[in-house]
């Protein structure tokens, strides 16, 4: 009897189903009354058709709005990075540019004087 | 840029196309309407979103399914909670009722049965979308749908009063 009707079942969805189960289910009369059952279940199902509210394509619409709107703002991947690594870049620069006068400085304190060439004394009289 | 040039056309076509389908799959398995209206415009902005790494248009429908029985799935483990029984319309004469009671039948049942169900008998998906849309085997489907209506025969035989079954 349950094999029967799950190949009745079967058949109203037109799934796959074997000749001989098909007719050994059909000889089946409480089978029979089960496929009627199915296909009464199959149009009360259908009758209770479920409808949004008047203003809901609208909304979505405006929802669907944001989202692309949202979307065409979106920076592709590969040229945001390509623009954090530039940024980065250009900060090093100034940043060098500004540390070289004091890097000089640095230089020029390290640099020893130059050697004597001559050496004056002056001798004070009465000394 | 495919982006642009993708999206506007085709994410009003495909609304156009299928809103209704998800919407009425959404609200049969949530039971509210409320959520299944938010829960079918999540769908869309996230079509939207993945449209432009989506190519086979063959299988849009089944696409969206999945987005969307992903996003129910999601809500679901979140919130953890069983289906309302369906908020639609106040009970009415004996054909609505009975419809009533099927919506609350539906309810009860285990949730991959209920999902095969609506989607063959309220969206009228084939064995093999509700298997690639669920992530199951269409012998899997053809089982739960076999299980979800001998549960469900028990309403035709109540009297159509719109009674809880439970």
């Amino acid at each position: 009897m349950d094999a029967h009707l799950e190949t009745l079942s079967a058949l109203l969805d037109g799934g796959p189903i074997e000749i001989p189960a098909l007719e050994a289910a059909l000889a089946d009369t409480d089978a029979r009354r089960g496929l009627v059952d199915f296909v009464r279940l199959r149009q009360l199902a259908r009758e209770d058709i479920a409808m949004p509210t008047s203003n809901f394509a609208e909304r979505v619409e405006r929802a669907v709005g944001r989202s692309r709107a949202f979307a065409r703002l979106r920076v592709p991947l590969p040229l945001a990075a390509a623009a954090v690594v530039l940024a980065l870049l250009g900060g090093a620069l100034i940043d060098m540019k500004s540390l070289l006068p004091q890097r000089e400085q640095e230089q020029t304190a390290q640099v020893p004087p130059p050697q004597p060439s001559r050496v004056l004394q002056f001798d004070a009289p009465g000394r | 840029m495919i982006r642009e040039r993708f999206v506007p056309a085709t994410t009003a076509g495909m609304f156009e196309r299928h809103h209704l389908a998800i919407y009425r799959y959404l609200f049969r398995m949530l039971g509210s309407r409320d959520r299944a209206e938010e829960m079918t415009q999540d769908v869309f902005v996230r079509a939207l979103k993945g449209a432009s790494r989506y190519e086979d248009r063959a299988q849009e429908r089944a696409w969206l399914f999945r987005i969307a029985r992903n996003l129910r799935l999601d809500e679901l483990r979140r919130v953890r909670r069983t289906p309302a029984i369906q908020d639609e319309e106040p009970l009415q004469p004996p054909q609505q009722a009975l419809r009533a009671s099927l919506r609350q039948a539906l309810a009860m049942l285990p949730d991959d049965e209920r999902e095969a169900f609506v989607l063959a008998e309220v969206v009228g998906l084939s064995y093999s979308e509700i298997a690639d849309t669920c992530s199951t085997t269409p012998a899997a489907v053809r089982s739960r749908i076999y299980r979800a209506r001998m549960q469900l025969r028990a309403v035709l035989d109540m009297p159509a009063a719109g009674k809880p079954l439970v």
